[in-house]
């Protein structure tokens, strides 16, 4: 498959990248490429502009200090996300999220700041121009009237599945977006998501997603992200958790829980954390959590996996998350 | 419109005549000649296109020719050296790890990459430095046995 023809840009500097979005409308940012060019070569966006930003070195930062927390510029790669050391160290869950996702070849291409402004996947979305040509009806992310994952829907139920989102949500991330007049937005990432499967995110088509701030976490947290997949390797997951607890004095201080994969964006699960904040860690608190889990997601059936058995692994996985985040 | 850009593939200087939209696999086989690098699913799922852009394995398919410029890749084209295989290409075949070979060039690259990153990787490691790589011969066995020979 060949890509569509564009016109090529090429800025080196944050400035320019406003510029050039503002100047041509219907033009695309890319970095890694590795989930914007097979949608071209399927023809579900052809841009007439292509602005490729990977020759912005300043953006490539991974920076952390104890006072400032971890920075990470938009087009840190995965692959270096998840062998920094201090993101291991202090960041566990997103340095397990990062070295999940995909293949090492696109993980050393694919950037952070492309994997949280990841589209949701759908099978009957993402496919080649003559396979979507060959069906009678568009769906609502092409523009038509229905939804082939759930018959009767009203709106897209495609699923987001982009790994490293739940484990930032869970440990407190906040986004920097830069908007057409150049003027800096900082957002916590949980606001980052509409919640959406059509729009999955906020973007507007003149921002850009600068870079990603994730404060040091206190003394005694811990964090995890787990996630089930049918092969080990380049495969979104069936259902990802990640959990990220304070432990002071026994008693759990502070925590944090998201989960990827079970609707149209990754969610926060507020319940779970009421559960667990408060109280010393038992073994009978952390079932009741996973089971307040299992109880607040409402997941739709996707290709051959059917929505009772995501609760039930949403429930497990939040449990082993939770546990090792403990340890 | 055609733009001209210099490619530096395995140590020499390619020039070509290329639109924006072309990818650098399309260039390294259409315009340079060099056929090593597979266009197998040409979405970024099977690693048939692996080359080595600056040190880390990456795919070529997804790769834009005009964003390798300035860049040193490395394909298969530049293991053998006077005639005589890389270890990893001569193990590959002593070992039987190609069968139909579609998928061989892409599993030696990553490979490489691995091996340059870490020289003593333990069998995991070796997993998941191939795991981008699919084999539809599905002869993994003979791959990463080839590969840990190759670092002993």
């Amino acid at each position: 498959m060949r890509l569509p023809k564009f016109e090529y840009l090429e800025p080196t500097n944050v400035k320019e990248i406003t510029s050039l979005l503002k100047k041509n409308a219907d033009a695309i940012l890319v970095a890694g490429g590795t989930d914007i060019l097979p949608k071209m070569k399927q023809r579900i966006v052809t841009p007439k502009f292509v602005i490729n930003v990977t020759k912005i070195e300043d953006l490539k930062k991974i920076e952390f200090g104890e006072k400032k927390g971890l920075i990470l510029g938009s087009l840190a790669t995965l692959d270096n996300i998840s062998k920094s050391k201090q993101v291991i160290e202090k960041f566990t869950a997103l340095a397990q999220a990062a070295g999940r996702i995909a293949s090492p070849q696109l993980r050393n291409m694919g950037t952070i700041g492309g994997n949280i402004s990841i589209e949701s996947m759908c099978m009957y979305f993402n496919q080649s121009h003559e396979w979507r040509k060959g069906r009678p009806h568009l769906c609502f992310k092409l523009g038509g009237d229905r939804c082939f994952v759930a018959k009767g829907s009203k709106e897209c139920l495609a699923l987001f599945q982009a790994d490293t989102p739940p484990a930032l949500i869970a440990l407190g991330a906040t986004v920097t977006i830069v908007g057409s007049t150049g003027k800096e937005k900082i957002i916590n990432i949980e606001d980052f998501y509409t919640q959406k499967s059509k729009k999955v995110n906020i973007l507007k088509p003149t921002d850009f997603v600068k870079q990603i701030h994730i404060p040091t976490p206190p003394k005694g947290t811990k964090s995890c992200y787990l996630k089930m997949a049918q092969r080990a390797a380049i495969d979104y997951p069936i259902a990802g958790a990640a959990a990220c607890i304070t432990i002071s004095g026994n008693k759990c201080k502070n925590a944090g829980i998201a989960v990827t994969s079970v609707g149209s964006g990754p969610l926060r699960l507020k319940e779970v954390e009421d559960i667990l904040i408060g109280n010393s860690i038992t073994d009978e608190l952390i079932a009741k959590a996973a089971d307040a889990a299992y109880e607040k997601i409402r997941p739709m059936p996707h290709f051959n996996i059917s929505a009772w058995y995501k609760r039930k692994l949403i429930r497990v996985l939040v449990k082993r998350s939770i546990k090792q985040a403990c340890i | 419109m055609k733009q001209l850009i210099e490619l530096k593939v395995n140590g020499e200087s390619y020039e070509a005549a290329i639109d924006p939209h072309r990818t650098l696999l399309e260039v390294l086989r259409e315009n340079v000649g060099m056929t090593g690098s597979k266009e197998g699913c040409d979405l970024g799922a099977c690693g048939a296109c692996t080359v080595i852009i600056d040190g880390k394995a990456v795919l070529a398919c997804l790769t834009l020719a005009l964003d390798a410029r300035g860049k040193e890749i490395t394909t298969i084209e530049g293991l053998a050296k006077d005639g005589k295989l890389h270890p990893l290409q001569q193990n590959f075949v002593d070992y039987g790890a190609i069968q139909c070979g579609f998928c061989t060039p892409g599993a030696i690259m990553s490979a490489k990459a691995l091996l340059d990153e870490n020289p003593k990787p333990t069998v995991a490691e070796i997993k998941r430095g191939v795991s981008g790589n699919l084999c539809r011969c599905t002869g993994y066995t003979k791959i990463i046995e080839a590969i840990e020979v190759t670092a002993k």
